[in-house]
């Protein structure tokens, strides 16, 4: 009787750890999707690009960025994440994607540099 | 009547699992479904880029309450003095701008300066209306009243963007 007992017992407890790990397995899932190279690219382009609409000559503008830099630092990506051309902001985390760009439509030469401390990217218009 | 019972709850148990298996896979099928639908989902700045491209022509035109520019504008003093981008604005297709100067007294149109994708007029009054057409423009529309040499002049702005996303 206690034999079967414990085996019932082991049965649920086995239950009980599959079901965790079936969950944790989504969560995973539906945190790694949402923090995915293409969709931090998207966000980010669109973003500075916004702002940069909003932007006269000699303005400055800082954008928090935790998550796009901290996927930067995660990939390893050595090159600088953010480019402008033709009128295009281009952000691009990893040598494996092509990156994502957004068009603006001030005028104006942009720069941006990156803090790595406060996590921003600040843009300036000149 | 012991060994009865513990062979029902085997067979519940037996019961229960492929159930849970089933309910397990719907479930997972479900989320997965539904986060790439999520995911995949363009992020549509198009109102907001049309709202901000409004903003900024309306401070541009606007000097403490006085018209900033003589009428006709001319496009060329327009895009310089408001530092916008007369190429992208007015050639790559995915702006619109509509500036309707109207004199408050007679209400006779002075100038109706149009630049960018005039397709977009059109496209906005649909997709502004009950149909919601998802490759439509979307615009952003203001009247507001400016003086202009001792005259009141009524200006209706139309602003549209139907830039969704470019890839490199």
């Amino acid at each position: 009787m206690n034999k079967k007992s414990q085996k019932i017992e082991t049965e649920e407890l086995i239950f009980i750890i599959l079901n965790f790990v079936f969950f944790a397995i989504l969560l995973f899932f539906v945190v790694r999707s949402g923090s995915v190279d293409s969709i931090l690219e998207e966000v980010y382009a669109k973003k500075i690009a916004l702002v940069m609409d909003s932007m006269k000559p000699g303005m400055s503008i800082e954008v928090k960025a935790d998550n796009l830099l901290s996927q930067i630092e995660k990939n390893k990506f050595t090159r600088f994440p953010v480019i402008f051309e033709n009128n295009r902001v281009i952000v691009v985390t990893s040598e494996k994607t092509k990156g994502y760009s957004f068009e603006y439509f001030s005028e104006g030469n942009p720069e941006a540099s990156i803090d790595n401390q406060l996590k921003t990217i600040s843009v300036k218009l000149k | 009547m012991k060994s009865n019972l513990i062979k029902i709850k085997k067979a519940d148990s037996k019961f229960l699992s492929i159930w849970w298996f089933a309910v397990i896979v719907v479930v997972s099928v479900g989320i997965v479904i539904g986060v790439e639908i999520f995911f995949s989902a363009k992020i549509d700045v198009r109102p907001l880029e049309s709202e901000i491209l409004a903003d900024r022509v309306i401070s541009c035109l606007n000097d403490f309450g006085n018209l900033k520019f003589s009428l006709p504008l001319d496009a060329k003093t327009f895009f310089q003095s408001c530092y916008l981008n007369e190429t992208v604005v007015s050639k790559s297709g995915n702006y619109f701008l509509k500036i309707e100067f109207i004199n408050a007294k007679n209400l006779k149109t002075l100038q109706s300066f149009v630049q960018g994708n005039a397709a977009f007029e059109k496209d906005c009054q649909i997709s502004s209306g009950k149909i919601k057409a998802k490759s439509f423009a979307r615009c952003s529309y203001k009247d507001f009243s400016l003086n202009s040499n001792g005259e009141i002049i009524n200006i209706a702005l139309i602003a549209g963007s139907n830039q969704e996303y470019r890839i490199k």
